[in-house]
């Protein structure tokens, strides 16, 4: 196995490897924001949506119910790290 | 869409696009900071070590600097990267690599040892260098299509490395030395059409490439054959132009030398030598660019090759006129409003007595 030494550039190495994180999910966004576009880009030219149906969307009450619960969570998740909550019982 | 299917394209394109930034942004970003510090205090940062100290805390210089490593590893070895997208198509690759070829269109050579240099490292961060696997050659040459991203095609720059090759000699036997995938063969079997052209390179994996491409344009003037550029083994003084272009700096110097040597002994009196590859000029700024993207990039023998003196040594080894110029990769490169990053690209040209 030839030497793999790890290339630092800013002072904290959590930096370094923080930005890895972030630059591999920016690109993988950028895939799933294409692939949403051809999706939708499909569906108009196969006549299953008309242009802009997407972003003119109104739920239904019981549709933004679903969607807001969906969104809630995902915030109550990130935040969770914020707060430097642990969801599990530890000794300290 | 490419072959490889629209999420490949969407990932690299974000990553070529991020690369595009970083030399239209970040790096004129730099330079004026530099700038502004030199004019300020011009015997302060007078040498690359200034640079250097200037930088060495410098939060746009770590974004620079992390970005230009990284982007290069995405492109390579990321989720979408060229390594593993090429890895699902392995059995399909390899089956149109291996087909049958004409005749005398390539020579491999299974004995030869590729040297440590080569393979020591995984140069430009492509994960088992670009002599080991089957794929290598394919895996490169996708590669090197966004090498120089300001670039249209990169294919360009080989196409006028040959045009400028014509305005010193008319050469009818060309070796082209480290030819790799053919990328500059085929541009000078193009310009000097009568001419017989042999590409050599230790890659048997871009070798095969070299010669798919060309069995593929029907063109029956241009040979390959797995050789090292130091000790080809060839017939001496059996060329009339022997080239490269970007080869030395994937050399140690003894083997610059060597190359440089084996150069001579192959032309016949009269021919050239004439190299395209990168030496940064004196500007203390860009030399401490060229050699941190040598270490960013693993491209260890950059820094020792500019370090070296050229003219020096081909005149040593019996060449009579020797000259190195800077060399304009695309219209306005060189030009006086050029802020953009760039590679050093310098033509080294010497004639054999």
């Amino acid at each position: 196995m030839q030497p793999r030494p790890e290339q630092n550039f800013f002072a904290d190495t959590a930096m370094d490897r923080a930005l890895g994180l972030i630059m591999t999910l920016a690109a993988e966004l950028h895939v799933v924001r294409d692939h949403a576009n051809v999706l939708e880009t499909l569906l108009v030219e196969k006549g299953v949506l008309q242009i802009d149906e997407v972003k003119r969307f109104e739920p239904t009450a019981a549709q933004a119910k679903v969607f807001d619960a969906e969104r809630d969570e995902f915030v109550a998740v990130l935040m969770r790290h914020v707060r430097g909550d642990q969801v599990s019982a530890n000794k300290v | 869409m490419s072959d490889l299917g629209r999420k490949f394209d969407a990932y690299q394109a974000f990553v070529l696009g991020m690369k595009l930034h970083w030399t239209q942004h970040l790096y004129p970003q730099l330079q004026q900071k530099y700038i502004c510090a030199a004019e300020h205090e011009p015997q302060a940062y007078a040498g690359t070590e200034d640079v250097a100290r200037l930088f060495a805390h410098d939060t746009d210089y770590a974004f620079f600097a992390w970005l230009e490593r990284h982007l290069q590893s995405m492109k390579y070895s990321g989720l979408q990267g060229l390594i593993p997208t090429h890895e699902q198509q392995r059995t399909k690759l390899e089956r149109w690599l291996d087909a049958p070829l004409p005749a005398g269109l390539l020579e491999l050579d299974p004995e030869l040892v590729a040297p440590r240099h080569f393979t020591g490292v995984d140069i430009h961060q492509h994960v088992g260098g670009v002599c080991g696997d089957s794929l290598a050659g394919v895996i490169y040459e996708r590669g090197a299509r966004s090498t120089t991203p300001l670039l249209d095609k990169d294919l360009d720059l080989h196409f006028r490395f040959a045009a400028t090759i014509a305005s010193y000699t008319q050469p009818t036997r060309i070796l082209d030395l480290g030819c790799g995938f053919g990328k500059s063969t085929q541009p000078l079997h193009l310009e000097f059409y009568k001419a017989q052209v042999l590409g050599i390179d230790v890659s048997a994996p871009c070798l095969k490439l070299a010669a798919r491409i060309t069995a593929t344009a029907g063109v029956d003037k241009v040979r390959y054959a797995q050789k090292l550029a130091q000790d080809s083994k060839l017939k001496s003084a059996s060329f009339d132009l022997v080239s490269s272009t970007m080869l030395l700096h994937e050399m140690p110097p003894a083997a610059i030398k060597a190359t440089l040597a084996e150069t001579f002994r192959l032309l016949e009196p009269g021919g050239y030598a004439i190299h395209l590859d990168f030496l940064a000029d004196a500007d203390p700024f860009k030399r401490f660019i060229h050699y941190g993207h040598s270490r960013r990039n693993n491209e260890p023998y950059m820094a020792p090759l500019n370090e070296m003196d050229l003219v020096a040594v081909h005149k040593q080894l019996g060449f009579e006129s020797v000259e190195i110029l800077p060399f304009e990769e695309s219209p306005g490169a060189l030009g006086e409003h050029a802020r953009a990053w760039r590679f050093p690209w310098a033509l080294i040209v010497a004639r054999k007595a």
